[in-house]
């Protein structure tokens, strides 16, 4: 399953107008039940922030990946945020965030596909251009775009990233 | 150069959670860091490079550091892997 397979454009919100973190994860639940991933919006933001007291979901370059890990959950699902502005929140490298991924996770502990999918959203924003797309973005089909490309230059994008620092050991 | 070998011990592997601790220590490691797991190079510094790599519970990896507090970092990361990365 990748990102690609799971993006829909009805949760998914290029010019969300939110002044705050709150009303961000509050506005993309909302949407997230109106297109039926959630049955419960409060049961849901409360184990959205659950999981943000248990670390940090700015992920950097003005980025978040929020997830609730939810009986409420229906089916998995990724809303999509982008701001015209930047709003705080906790991150990596202390920056404030324009844009969020927030995941709908049902809560079956067996069900590790919501780690493969954040792995592979990662990998997808880790490749050069993908970030720089997805700040430039106006439509669903940009999103897609910007994601888009087969997962070999994935592969070959993570050797870039570590790349940099030249290490050969026996 | 310095390496050393560590199991990855998380249920999950090096989910977002372990790996965002693990990004907030090696950042703060002066040396040049690379975990390896005979397959694939992650950078632990970048915690893109850490989640899309998928590590998994049981993994062998090697951390190598190179560069200057080598031997401190080596230990660092290796400790915090050892002891769970906060999720145990």
């Amino acid at each position: 399953m990748s990102v690609l397979d799971v993006l829909d454009r009805r949760v998914v919100d290029l010019n969300m107008k939110v002044k705050v973190k709150d009303e961000a994860i509050r506005h993309l639940s909302c949407l997230l039940k109106e297109a039926g991933y959630i049955e419960d919006v409060e049961e849901f933001v409360k184990d959205i922030y659950e999981r943000e007291n248990e670390g940090i979901t700015g992920i950097g370059e003005h980025i978040a990946i929020p997830h609730g890990k939810s009986e409420s959950v229906r089916n998995i699902g990724i809303a999509v945020g982008k701001l015209d502005h930047m709003i705080e929140w906790e991150s990596l490298d202390n920056k404030p965030v324009d844009l969020i991924f927030l995941f709908a996770v049902s809560k079956n502990q067996y069900d590790s596909s919501h780690l493969k999918l954040l792995g592979d959203l990662a990998g997808r924003l880790g490749r050069n251009n993908t970030i720089k797309k997805l700040r430039e973005m106006n439509d669903f089909e940009d999103l897609l775009e910007a994601f888009g490309e087969d997962t070999q230059s994935i592969v070959e994008d993570m050797e870039i990233l570590s790349d940099e620092i030249e290490i050969r050991y026996e | 150069m310095v390496s050393e070998s560590v199991i990855v011990k998380n249920p999950s592997g090096l989910h977002m959670r372990p790996a965002s601790l693990m990004t907030q220590i090696a950042t703060k490691c002066k040396s040049n860091i690379i975990i390896t797991d005979g397959q694939k190079n992650v950078n632990p510094k970048s915690i893109l490079s850490l989640m899309s790599a998928g590590i998994k519970c049981g993994a062998e990896v090697r951390v190598v550091c190179e560069g200057e507090g080598e031997e401190k970092d080596l230990r660092t990361i290796i400790e915090a892997i050892e002891s769970g990365l906060g999720e145990l």
